[in-house]
């Protein structure tokens, strides 16, 4: 797994790469609360785009920072984007975290809110 | 041709049944799904079963790993042991399959109401991915069986 984050003008997008299970899933934590660190009001964008593998580890970490979110100054909804690929849509929706985290099919979506 | 056997058109190599012994580390899960990928793709399963029971098996050896033995990131743990995977293709009337994936290993079981954070996740998507899930813990160990749901013979 490999993570990026890119400070946009209109937001900061942590871009993920590769397989989110139990070794890697802290890496990306880390990525996301430091994330946090730097918003300055501006949105967070979490891109699972390229994500090939979604396990338990890395669903947890998606709700613990969905949840995080409400207490960073200027609070926004934790942005999360996926497209239709199966091992990342399959088991948010088989653990029924749809209805929970705010999700979006493109990056492009996400800014727009 | 037999859904039980071990060459397919092309001459690949596909063994009849998977067996692997892993070591209680966070990696296992990876290997796991690596070697179960490639084993699935040379039974021609179709990819959306393939992907449940690659999230299933990948979710139970890391209970193994995480609850069995114990191993997480902020401690060194002495190895408690291995972690056993074992697959086979069960032929069902009609010509259809089935996969049975036994994950076993040798530390100590935690009844899910014991357990917080990923735990609670994992034992409902195993549950949700394959078709009859069971999971048998003792003081020296736990077996869980995975059964899949029936695909079509591999043509």
């Amino acid at each position: 797994m490999t993570v990026r984050t890119d400070a946009r003008p209109d937001a900061v997008v942590v871009g993920v790469d590769g397989e989110i299970d139990g070794l890697t899933a802290p890496r990306l934590r880390a990525a996301i609360d430091e994330a946090y660190d730097q918003l300055d009001g501006r949105p967070l964008v979490v891109d699972l785009t390229d994500v090939t593998f979604l396990g338990s580890p890395g669903l947890q970490v998606l709700l613990d920072s969905a949840r995080e979110a409400v207490h960073h100054r200027g609070f926004e909804t934790l942005r999360i984007v996926v497209d239709h690929a199966r091992p990342v849509v399959r088991p948010i929706e088989l653990t029924g975290l749809d209805a929970v985290l705010t999700l979006f099919h493109t990056v492009t979506d996400a800014l727009d809110g | 041709m037999s859904p039980l056997s071990d060459h397919d058109r092309s001459g690949t190599h596909t063994d009849v049944e998977l067996r692997m012994t892993l070591p209680a580390e966070l990696a296992a899960p990876s290997l796991a799904r690596e070697r179960l990928a490639r084993w699935l793709s040379g039974h021609k399963w179709p990819a959306g079963q393939r992907d449940d029971l690659i999230l299933a098996v990948s979710e139970a050896v890391s209970n193994s790993v995480e609850h069995g033995y114990g191993v997480d990131h902020n401690e060194v743990v002495e190895s408690g042991g291995p972690v056993e995977v074992h697959g086979i293709v069960v032929p069902e009337p009609g010509g259809r399959r089935r996969a049975v994936l036994t994950i076993v290993d040798h530390g100590s079981w935690l009844p899910p109401s014991a357990v917080r954070g990923n735990r609670r996740h994992g034992l409902p998507l195993m549950e949700a991915c394959v078709e009859d899930l069971t999971v048998d813990g003792t003081d020296h160990g736990t077996t869980v069986v995975l059964r899949s749901r029936a695909v079509p013979p591999s043509l």
